[in-house]
């Protein structure tokens, strides 16, 4: 598609989001298409142009990456409560949810990380 | 044939995220088993999060300086590093192998980290490790209570597998170091057709449905196959299965991690507390077989 000049379609497209990576395509395809690096490259310059349209997979990377820039670690409780809040989605999965804090799976706060400022610079270096 | 496992294995641990959490049980049973094993693991120190899907899905120049800086540092250490989530696995290893081929890489790597970095050592996955450095007969001399008549389904999903010329320890259409490693456990391993399947675990927060149906047809293929349980290596696939699994309580698959498993072999006791924060209860499944 991008080589016939539908550029936008696929830039705007929810197909380059619901991709899970799971790395098939390209280990599989007989051409040895990189459809992989393909896939990251359109997610890349689809969020740059400001033309991604599927929020729920936008806002979990958005969250995903401001957490390790705030704690150089990721915290998970609150990579799904703010992913929740954003999505105004607050009642799905609710009692598993529960059921893993009860199980300690997921840490109430986040760690300490003394090296924080050395992911922060990497963070605003790599935005240069 | 030595009964003794190699004593000079040494690794730099790298646990990554959700082992501190999610998945603690699966750090404790890695670091309980390695040193059974003889593997020796000194945690890479002020380790950072490899970025993950959401690294590399939003800018790969982040994604490749956030794996790199775990990377420079091990090389610090003079040391390999040892990895059990595949996706850190996947992240450490495309890393390193953009910036072995290319200066310009490592030199951005060393201007925003400000760590010196030649892409020398390795990166490997735990499973790598145990059935190709400690040897699956080392670890057969360590089995103390066969896992006789469990009935498991070995499930490798993506990173373990895919794609081989970065990750590859085995095929990645039909891998059998899991099988194998179960095998010398004494349990009983079926053959499926669902082993290196996506499970949807990079979706399971952002896209529920998609994740669903995903889990629901792996689910269902193990079952066909006379499984009782799920056997993985990776965090994020254990906990989609267990999270999008359908149906009640009673009828759903237990998921173990693999060292979960060769800790029930070993005899290790601590096993108990691991599989007690699993979301689907492995108690019954393992009464019934006498563990």
């Amino acid at each position: 598609m991008v080589q016939m000049g539908l550029q936008q379609q696929v830039l705007t497209s929810a197909t380059i989001w619901f991709c899970a990576d799971c790395q098939t395509c390209a280990t599989r395809c007989p051409s040895e298409v990189d459809l992989v690096k393909m896939m990251d490259i359109l997610r890349e310059i689809s969020l740059r142009e400001g033309l991604a349209k599927e929020h729920r997979v936008t806002d979990f990377h958005r969250i995903f990456l401001d957490n390790i820039r705030q704690w150089g670690r990721q915290h998970e409780l609150s990579l799904i409560l703010k992913h929740k809040l954003k999505t105004k989605d607050l009642f799905s999965d609710l009692s598993s949810g529960v059921k893993m804090i009860m199980k300690g799976k997921l840490k109430l706060l986040p760690e300490r990380f003394s090296e924080i400022k050395k992911v922060r610079d990497i963070f605003k270096g790599a935005e240069e | 044939m030595s009964q003794q496992p190699s004593v000079n294995l040494k690794y730099a641990y790298y646990p990554g995220c959700s082992l501190q959490s999610m998945a603690r049980e699966y750090d404790l049973s890695v670091r309980a088993v390695c040193s059974h094993l003889g593997i020796e693991l000194a945690e890479l120190p002020d380790w950072n999060c490899c970025g993950a899907s959401s690294g590399h899905s939003t800018s790969r120049r982040l994604a490749s300086a956030l794996a790199g800086r775990n990377l420079a540092l091990a090389e610090g250490m003079k040391m390999d590093i040892a990895v059990a989530c595949p996706a850190c696995y996947i992240r450490l290893r495309s890393a390193q192998n953009e910036m072995k081929q290319d200066k310009e890489q490592r030199d951005e790597l060393m201007r925003l980290t400000e760590l010196s970095y030649q892409a020398k050592y390795g990166t490997r996955h735990m499973l790598d490790i145990i059935v190709n450095s400690v040897g699956l007969e080392n670890l057969k001399s360590k089995v103390v209570k066969p896992l006789k008549d469990l009935k498991l389904a070995a499930y490798y999903g993506c990173y373990l597998v895919r794609p081989p010329e970065i990750v590859g320890f085995d095929d990645p259409e039909n891998p059998q170091c899991l099988d194998t490693l179960l095998e010398v456990l004494g349990a009983e391993i079926l053959d499926w057709s669902g082993k290196v399947d996506c499970c949807g675990g990079s979706l399971s927060l952002s896209k529920r449905d998609i994740a669903n149906q995903m889990v629901t047809e792996l689910i269902e293929m193990a079952r066909q196959a006379g499984a009782e349980a799920l056997v993985t290596a990776c965090p994020l696939c254990h906990v989609n299965l267990e999270m999008r699994q359908s149906g009640g309580n009673g009828h759903k698959l237990p998921v173990f991690y693999f060292t979960e498993l060769i800790g029930l072999a070993m005899g290790l006791t601590e096993a108990k507390f691991w599989l007690r924060r699993h979301l689907i209860s492995p108690s019954g499944l393992l009464n019934s077989v006498g563990l």
